[in-house]
């Protein structure tokens, strides 16, 4: 009974918003309905006829287009433009400071440009032109990246110098900036018997480096393969190539590259052409 | 199709033909797409006070509703070739005016995501565009409504899409649910229960009018 009441207002309910809906008052077109509808199908008549229309999905297609060649095109320059694929330079610098006994020319370890050294006290290197020349190979040089103050101390035989450059060292105040690692001045320098340039690389090494896995046979020096998105692949080395030079530096088995250098240009035998690759351009 | 059904140069004979009154709309189509300009004119003629009534309260905004009941006419001599008498020309009419209505209230919709205005709105307020006070003066007498006219304008255009189109059919174009369902190519059993829900979701809003 209650449901049937309830039934009964909803439907009284709907006929009673029907009613106000349909008591609204009814809108009627303007009066120059027909004259302004005429003059709008002519005009569209007309641009039917006359007029090329593009489709809308072709335009948006067309400027998709234009965006993606703009994007390919900034891309290109970019990874020409040298910021991709720099060669690295190839150098021994993994140790650092290493001071030489026979000459006994000294180099201090290499400190951060912007590292404040404190130099020691010139009148613990006694100045330098006072010294004959036929001692100066006996001279030990303290270098620090302050180059102005780069001192060419003298004096005396190498254990004396030695010494006094020690001496020196340890009484450094060194700061350095945060990030980067200072060599501890107190420490004794590593010694050894080679400095960079006498710790050159072979060619092999330097291919290596470029992404090159070569090999000397029968004498020349052929790359076996090149690594997949290295700098070699990209500069146009392939597996086959025969090197002739770097650097215009010969390659031979004998050959050995300067400790710290850049490749630039590789000279390959291909196909009984030489050709000449720059690297990283 | 002949594209000068607008033009001066009217068929004389299907002229006498129209002007008996006793042509369905299939036939009246037909010699629209033969030439005759007064073919289409009686079908304009014959639809352009309940299109532009169904527009008018559909978007709550006069102008509006003549712009887009006389692209809906437009749109219908451009297609006349393609039309085909399997449906009622009312429904067809109907439903390129519908989805005109749809698509203008969408564009509303999405110009008022990027208006200031939308960020102080009520969700109430939220399915009604915002439009400034016209002072002009009227373009037809039957605009003019009392209060209760205008809060129910109002409680209609405020309701969501789904629901308007179909209670502006019923109530006020009193089409039939077939047709209704036609026109929106939907079942019947969904049309009805979106015309109950809009009832319902009027009633709500103009309780204070129910006796």
């Amino acid at each position: 009974m209650k449901d049937e009441m309830n039934t009964n207002f909803s439907a009284d309910a709907d006929d009673q918003i029907s009613g106000l809906i349909a008591g609204l008052p009814r809108v009627s077109a303007p009066a120059d309905f027909d004259l302004r509808l005429r003059g709008r199908i002519a005009r569209q008549r007309s641009a039917v006829n006359t007029g090329f229309r593009m489709p809308a999905a072709l335009t948006y297609a067309l400027g998709l287009g234009v965006v993606l060649v703009a994007f390919g095109l900034f891309g290109l320059a970019y990874i020409y433009s040298g910021k991709v694929g720099d060669v690295p330079e190839v150098t021994t610098a993994k140790t650092a400071p290493i001071i030489t006994t026979a000459p006994p020319t000294m180099t201090t370890p290499s400190l951060p440009p912007t590292s404040n050294t404190v130099v020691p006290p010139q009148s613990a290197l006694t100045a330098s032109s006072e010294m004959p020349a036929a001692r100066k190979p006996d001279t030990a040089t303290v270098q620090t990246h302050m180059a102005a103050n780069t001192v060419k101390a003298t004096a005396s035989p190498a254990p004396t110098v030695e010494a006094v450059a020690d001496a020196a060292l340890r009484t450094a105040k060194k700061i350095c900036p945060a990030g980067i690692p200072c060599a501890e001045p107190n420490s004794t320098p590593e010694m050894s018997a080679q400095s960079p340039v006498d710790n050159p690389h072979d060619a092999k090494e330097v291919l290596a480096v470029l992404g090159v896995n070569a090999a000397f046979a029968g004498g020349k020096m052929l790359i076996g393969s090149v690594n997949a998105g290295s700098i070699a692949e990209n500069a146009g080395l392939k597996a086959g190539d025969v090197v002739q030079s770097i650097n215009d530096q010969a390659v031979n088995e004998g050959a050995k590259f300067a400790g710290s250098f850049k490749a630039s240009v590789v000279r390959v035998l291909r196909e009984g052409k030489v050709i000449g690759i720059a690297i990283g351009k | 199709m002949a594209l000068d059904i607008m033009g001066p140069e009217a068929s004389e004979g299907l002229r006498t033909i129209v002007a008996d009154g006793k042509l369905s709309d299939h036939e009246l189509i037909e010699a629209a797409k033969n030439g005759d300009e007064d073919a289409f004119a009686e079908i304009v003629a014959r639809y352009r006070n309940p299109i532009t009534n169904f527009l008018y309260r559909f978007l709550n905004d006069y102008d509006e509703a003549v712009d887009l009941a006389q692209e809906t006419f437009v749109r219908v001599y451009f297609a006349m070739d393609r039309y085909h008498t399997q449906f009622a020309f009312s429904t067809y009419i109907y439903r390129i005016a519908t989805n005109l209505a749809i698509s203008e209230s969408r564009k509303r919709k999405r110009r008022k995501l990027l208006s200031l205005t939308g960020l102080f709105q009520t969700e109430d307020d939220s399915q009604v565009e915002f439009q400034p006070v016209d002072s002009r003066s009227l373009p037809d007498a039957d605009l003019i409504e009392d209060e209760q006219s205008q809060t129910i304008s109002r409680a209609i255009a405020a309701l969501p899409e789904k629901y308007r189109v179909p209670i502006i059919l019923r109530d006020v174009e009193g089409r039939s649910y077939d047709e209704i369902a036609a026109i929106m190519k939907l079942g019947l059993g969904t049309t009805k229960s979106r015309i109950s829900r809009a009832r319902a979701l009027l009633k709500e809003k103009l309780n204070h009018y129910l006796k």
